[in-house]
């Protein structure tokens, strides 16, 4: 647990160690847990919004495991992007394994979004994380690929529009696979959900 | 004891530091259980259509108090203006007992699990003005103000609030029947929590009109629902100014917001009261320090509020 927290706290300092650390035989270990601790605090920063849609407490597993596997399935998209763009824009021959792990690294900030949570503060946080997150990317392809950080942040971009480009073409793919695992057809609007049950007691 | 003190002060900071964010992380759950639990939203049953006509000008006014305030009662201040309100207008019908800060409408001295603590504090500052008890009622009420100001939870904390709004209006003689006008006034915080409410209570024939008395408050849907908006500011009061620093959606460069649409609607009247300050001595509500032609803050306070009364009613 203690080389896990090294990892990520090299990680978010953005230093070449965290890369080197997951690059290691346990690294792929190391990640897993990482990726771990992601999840659980991701859905305690979202126990918020399955309150907010009444969730059981089995469909609140049921959400935990739909975080995991968006985190999962994003995380392979984003670094099959950055791959193409490494590939196909600046004609390099990337180790797709390595992709896989500056991606990782990068989801480090993710352990704090349980402080999502917090009102109001909470909706800042998130864009902090996801933000800090393209920097560590940045930095790993400099460290592992020697590319400059405008090139680094070209390519995580590039990588960040076709996988944003390719979430909205499936119609939020990621967010149906969850939405089916809460057993629902669409999220609670809280703001429709309130107007129609006040308009639903005031027509009494 | 410096020697003390100056080696933990780090520790202390951290400890309060670790405090104020389980506080905050906390926060909207009782909205949230709230939520979960009323699934029906059960709303309180009408009165009965009463032969008799209305009182002529009948007006309904709820007051929303500040984050200093612990549901258990107002500072005495505060009902000192409410009383001046009176006097001014005396076909208004005047409530306070709702808590802004609470969905259920709880007194935080009540019926929570940390009611023994917020009762010592509230009991402690009665006895003696410290900071330290004031502070952490107002920290609990401040993470309120923020869920109420949150997308993501402020719906339903509004709808809770707007709720037991509804259900004091109904309590002390409101007939939704009667369009009688409904005057929402929030103090600091409670500024924030009136516009949440005015968001669902404008589904009432009756028109809503919102008073914010030194309201710290987002841009929220309120704001452009609401019939009018009246800010009372005081040049003074730099607590105020927190508002249109930490909303975003307060900002110039956010055009469509529920705020700037407001004032180009000109729904939003800032109403400057003079060298009041937020809070304590020279604050809206005092009545020892007075303006420039004698009037005191506390009865300058309530002829502007009877002022938007009276205009609305004519």
């Amino acid at each position: 647990m203690s080389e896990t927290w090294q990892l990520i706290n090299s990680g978010l300092q953005l230093k070449p160690e965290a890369f080197q650390k997951a690059s290691t035989a346990e690294g792929l270990q190391y990640l897993l847990v990482l990726f771990a601790l992601a999840v659980i605090s991701k859905s305690l920063g979202e126990v918020g919004i399955l309150y907010i849609n009444r969730a059981s407490r089995a469909q609140y597993l049921r959400g935990l495991v739909g975080s995991l596997a968006a985190l999962a399935f994003s995380a392979l998209v984003w670094s099959t992007c950055i791959w193409c763009s490494l590939r196909f824009a600046l004609g390099m021959n990337p180790d797709y394994r390595v992709v896989v792990i500056i991606v990782g690294v990068s989801y480090s900030p993710l352990v704090f979004s349980f402080l999502d949570i917090i009102p109001h503060v909470g909706l800042f946080l998130f864009k902090i994380w996801s933000v800090w997150g393209l920097l560590i990317t940045v930095a790993g392809l400099h460290y592992r690929f020697g590319l400059s950080p405008l090139q680094g942040l070209a390519c995580s971009g590039v990588g960040w529009v076709l996988f944003y480009s390719l979430n909205s073409v499936f119609g939020g793919a990621a967010e149906k696979v969850r939405l089916r695992l809460l057993g629902r057809d669409k999220w609670v609007n809280p703001q429709e959900a309130a107007v129609a049950l006040l308009e639903r007691e005031m027509s009494r | 004891m410096i020697d003390w003190i100056l080696p933990n002060l780090g520790y202390g900071l951290c400890l309060l530091g670790l405090i104020l964010l389980a506080i905050a992380l906390v926060a909207p759950f009782e909205s949230l259980k709230w939520w979960s639990a009323d699934m029906d939203l059960t709303m309180p049953e009408l009165p009965q259509r009463s032969q008799s006509e209305s009182p002529k000008n009948e007006c309904f006014v709820v007051y929303l108090t500040g984050i200093g305030g612990s549901g258990e009662s107002l500072a005495r201040r505060e009902f000192g203006f409410l009383e001046r309100l009176r006097e001014r207008a005396p076909e208004a019908v005047v409530i306070h007992d709702v808590f802004p800060f609470s969905v259920t409408n709880s007194p935080l001295t009540r019926d929570r699990p940390l009611a023994w603590f917020f009762g010592a504090m509230h009991r402690a500052r009665l006895k003696a003005k410290s900071i330290f008890f004031e502070f952490w009622i107002g920290a609990r009420n401040v993470c309120q103000v923020a869920v109420c100001s949150d997308p993501r939870y402020g719906p339903i904390y509004n709808l809770g609030i707007a709720k037991e709004v509804y259900r004091a209006l109904l309590k002390n003689g409101f007939d939704p029947r009667r369009n009688s006008p409904v005057y929402l006034i929030g103090y600091s915080g409670g500024g924030q929590v009136a516009l949440g409410a005015a968001c669902y209570l404008t589904r009432l024939r009756s028109t809503v009109t919102v008073i914010t008395i030194g309201g710290v408050f987002s841009s929220i849907p309120g704001l452009l629902l609401a019939e009018h908006v009246h800010c009372l500011v005081g040049s003074k009061d730099r607590t105020v100014k927190l508002g249109p620093v930490l909303f975003p959606g307060r900002w110039p460069i956010a055009p469509r917001s529920a705020w700037n649409k407001a004032r180009r609607r000109g729904k939003v009247s800032i109403v400057n009261m003079g060298p009041m300050i937020h809070s304590g001595r020279g604050d809206y509500f005092t009545q020892s320090v007075t303006l420039d032609d004698g009037t005191t803050y506390a009865d300058h306070t309530a002829n502007v509020v009877a002022s938007i009364l009276k205009r609305t009613e004519s």
